[in-house]
């Protein structure tokens, strides 16, 4: 007689599950799902689904921003990859070891993990891997200030995506030299950059992204002094952001319009928006950016004749 | 698609194959010759015993020679017939019906594993041609010669190659050439820059580390020498090497064997070197910065990429290169170029050689509005004016000056800002300010903290942490 395991308790099946709701924002569930059904797949010594697990929770726990327990699980799953042979899941944790190191502001050991991780990607012959990581090291690079390495990494991304046929990277690392170009002074670049990828992820159904983009979009025309175009960006984007749930969109694009609104001199409006930034920053444990707007918006609460 | 080739031993089990073939989407061949597993690829091999699992530790032996991962399968959970199986050389040993759930799983496990080598191929052959040699052009005299030389040394696995070339004149892309179109192509190429990892973390980074080699090696962890083997290792910038690797480099090209940080035993590595960089290395030797012995062990062929302005020639078709590449990347027609901007590309001075002219190109096919690139499309603007060789606008606003000095002193060293601030003879703070608020208003070294933030009303310079958390 065989005893078929009920699907509910596949170890297929709950990291399928647990997969699935990452993809979805539901982080923490996906969480609860793993830390519980763990010790069970363990227990049964399917190492595939083993490492499976270990990598989805660490991910779940990134998501949530809980750090050191991401950073744990990938450690983990590092480990069981370099046991088992299994290179695609060492260079996949590595690389999120190298997105951890990164959000906690340890931009040389980042950088460190990310050429690991591109030279493990590169002796499994994955572009999608290589477009990742190469992403990741130009957000790095551009933290770090070093605007035309960040660029040259992120036109790399763009040339793996491209041959990964995955437009999602391929975009992420547009938007990329987006914010590169902005942040070098040249607005119009950036703004037509960020458009094109605006109606690339509108083509794709994708809101989340085609907000973020819309942020970009914004910020741009603020700098070219367009600050009419500049609001409509901001507006569109953050209708999107709330309609599909995309608070950390939602919150960026508040942070964006906050600054917009201090070109403007309207205070209280700024006050409003960076609140429910912070707000929304804080929900989400993306605690650098809420701690940064926290003090922005204390130096313009000091601001004399209530002006920004 | 894969198979899942079965050798079965007796009849039991015999429903089996083909519902799990069919859920691993495997094709399924039932063998009761042993030698099939000599001529079969891509494949997973499976031997079934049902009833005749003390043959095991036999067959297994008979099956040793082949390049298969293969699991044995029996009916009971004997572990005296698991361990015999896994000494005859079985992958992995399942009894049925307890494992079903766990041989379905190492099916998948063994079937992506496939995929990887599929692609590890389909990749290699795709840098191939992106990297094809006559694909980088060009017909002025200074690179034809550069790439004869190159030429020459393809068939030659094992030659420390040293590309020598200013900023953007395609040292990366050589090196990349070189690997493809070479005897190493199907093994990786594993390119580091070494300015930009600093010293504590780039001999681990290299040389790879033994747990509790030093307070952050929890585990340990191989580094690029081993990650490239077989293939290419590329150190871009060599010339920012630290004086204490630069020895233990020596050392690797001597004997080609490398030790972990906090290792005993070196480990032989099979790695093409091939190094690169944008500094007078020979000038560097004289000053005592770079080692000789090291310099003459990379300098074994030295290749010299011509910067744009010895190659004026090459300027146009490039751009018109760059047109069409751009053109369908972002989906746009292709513009042409006017004569007037011909002009203009050809006189302009190009510090930042083919990698600014790809730039300016990109740029103008996206601005442009109309079918033709004007000469106001392709002429140096705010942010590609012009600039001297050492990257520093000028002329240009005092601010501008002062930011892309912060901002090169940065590059030079290798992403150091201590470092950085010191040769500049200024704190690290004010460092991180004059990086931090662009070409806009900066305020004076002693403000506080709060004003620094303030800078965000400066949405360029200013512009927050956004997409920190990457791709994943």
């Amino acid at each position: 007689m065989t005893v078929v395991p009920s699907m509910e308790s596949a170890p297929a099946y709950t990291n399928g599950r647990a997969d699935e709701l990452i993809r979805s924002g539901r982080s923490r569930e996906a969480r609860e799902l793993l830390s519980g059904s763990l010790p069970s797949i363990e227990r049964r010594g399917d190492r595939a689904a083993l490492r499976q697990a270990v990598n989805l929770l660490g991910a779940a726990s990134f998501e949530t921003g809980e750090l050191g327990d991401a950073e744990v699980a990938f450690n983990r799953a590092l480990e069981l990859g370099r046991s088992d042979n299994d290179d695609l899941l060492v260079a996949r944790a590595t690389n999120n070891l190298g997105a951890i190191a990164n959000v906690r502001g340890e931009r040389e050991q980042a950088i460190a993990m990310y050429s690991l991780a591109i030279a493990a990607y590169q002796r499994l012959g994955q572009p999608r891997g290589l477009a990742s990581a190469y992403h990741n090291m130009a957000i790095t690079f551009r933290h770090i200030g070093l605007l035309e390495r960040a660029d040259e990494y992120e036109r790399r991304a763009i040339e793996f995506a491209m041959e990964a046929e995955n437009p999602h990277i391929l975009s992420l690392a547009r938007i990329g030299r987006a914010e590169l170009s902005l942040l070098r002074g040249d607005a119009r670049l950036a703004e037509a950059t960020a458009l094109l990828v605006a109606r690339e992820f509108a083509s794709r159904s994708d809101p989340h992204q085609q907000a973020n983009a819309l942020r970009v979009v914004g910020a741009a025309r603020t700098a070219l002094g367009d600050l009419d175009g500049a609001r409509r960006a901001l507006d569109d984007g953050l209708t999107l952001a709330r309609e599909h749930s995309a608070a950390l969109a939602e919150a960026e694009l508040l942070r964006a319009r906050a600054e917009l609104n201090c070109w403007l001199h309207d205070r209280a409006a700024a006050r409003a928006d960076a609140s429910e930034a912070i707000r929304i920053f804080d929900r989400l444990a993306a605690r650098e950016d809420s701690d940064k707007l926290a003090r922005w918006l204390a130096a313009v609460e000091q601001q004399v004749n209530g002006q920004c | 698609m894969p198979t899942l080739l079965v050798l079965k031993l007796s009849d039991s089990f015999s429903a089996l194959w083909p519902t799990l073939a069919r859920e691993c989407e495997l094709e399924l061949e039932v063998t009761a010759s042993v030698e099939r597993f000599d001529t079969a690829r891509d494949a997973v091999g499976v031997v079934a015993g049902g009833g005749e699992e003390h043959r095991f530790e036999q067959i297994f032996r008979d099956l040793a020679p082949c390049d298969m991962a293969i699991a044995a399968v029996g009916a009971e959970r004997d572990r005296r017939i698991a361990v015999a199986a896994i000494r005859g050389g079985a992958s992995d040993f399942f009894s049925l019906a307890d494992d079903l759930d766990l041989l379905r799983s190492w099916l998948h496990d063994q079937c992506e594993r496939l995929h990887t080598r599929h692609r590890r191929t389909e990749f290699a052959e795709n840098q191939r041609s992106k990297y094809r040699f006559d694909g980088i052009l060009g017909e002025s005299q200074s690179l034809v010669s550069a790439l004869d030389r190159a030429a020459r040394i393809i068939p030659h696995p094992n030659v420390t190659v040293l590309i020598t070339g200013e900023t953007g004149t395609g040292k990366e892309l050589l090196a990349r050439a070189l690997h493809y179109n070479g005897p190493r192509r199907e093994a990786p190429f594993v390119d580091i820059n070494c300015a930009a990892i600093p010293e504590h973390l780039l001999e681990s980074e290299l040389f790879g580390h033994e747990k509790g080699a030093f307070t952050d090696a929890s585990a340990t962890k191989p580094g690029l020498f081993e990650l490239a083997n077989g293939g290419t290792l590329f150190l871009d910038e060599i010339g920012h090497l630290p004086a204490t690797l630069q020895g233990k480099l020596l050392r690797v090209l001597q004997e080609r064997q490398i030790r972990r940080v906090g290792a005993t035993k070196s480990i032989h590595i099979d790695v093409k070197v091939i190094a690169a960089t944008h500094v007078n290395l020979s000038a560097a030797v004289k000053r005592g910065e770079f080692r000789e012995d090291l310099f003459y062990r990379l300098n074994v062929v030295p290749l010299e990429l011509p910067p744009l302005r010895a190659r004026v020639e090459d300027i146009v078709p490039l751009a018109r290169h760059f047109l069409k590449t751009f053109a369908a990347e972002y989906n746009v027609p292709a513009p042409q170029l006017s004569s007037a901007a011909e002009r203009v590309l050809r006189q302009r001075r190009w510090p930042g050689n083919v990698r600014e002219l790809r730039n300016c190109i990109e740029r103008a096919v996206l601005l442009c509005d109309g079918r033709q690139l004007s000469p106001a499309d392709v002429e140096a603007d705010a942010v590609t004016e012009v600039r001297e060789e050492n990257g520093i606008p000028f002329p240009a606003p005092l601010n501008t000056v002062i930011v892309a000095v912060v901002r090169e002193m940065l590059e030079l060293c290798g992403g150091n800002k201590s470092e950085a601030a010191r040769r500049l003879a200024i704190s690290r703070t004010r460092f991180q300010r004059l990086l931090d608020h662009g070409d806009t208003d900066i305020p004076p070294d002693d403000e506080a903290e709060s004003a620094e933030e303030s800078a965000g009303l400066k949405l360029v310079a200013a512009h927050p942490a956004i997409g920190a958390r990457g791709a994943r």
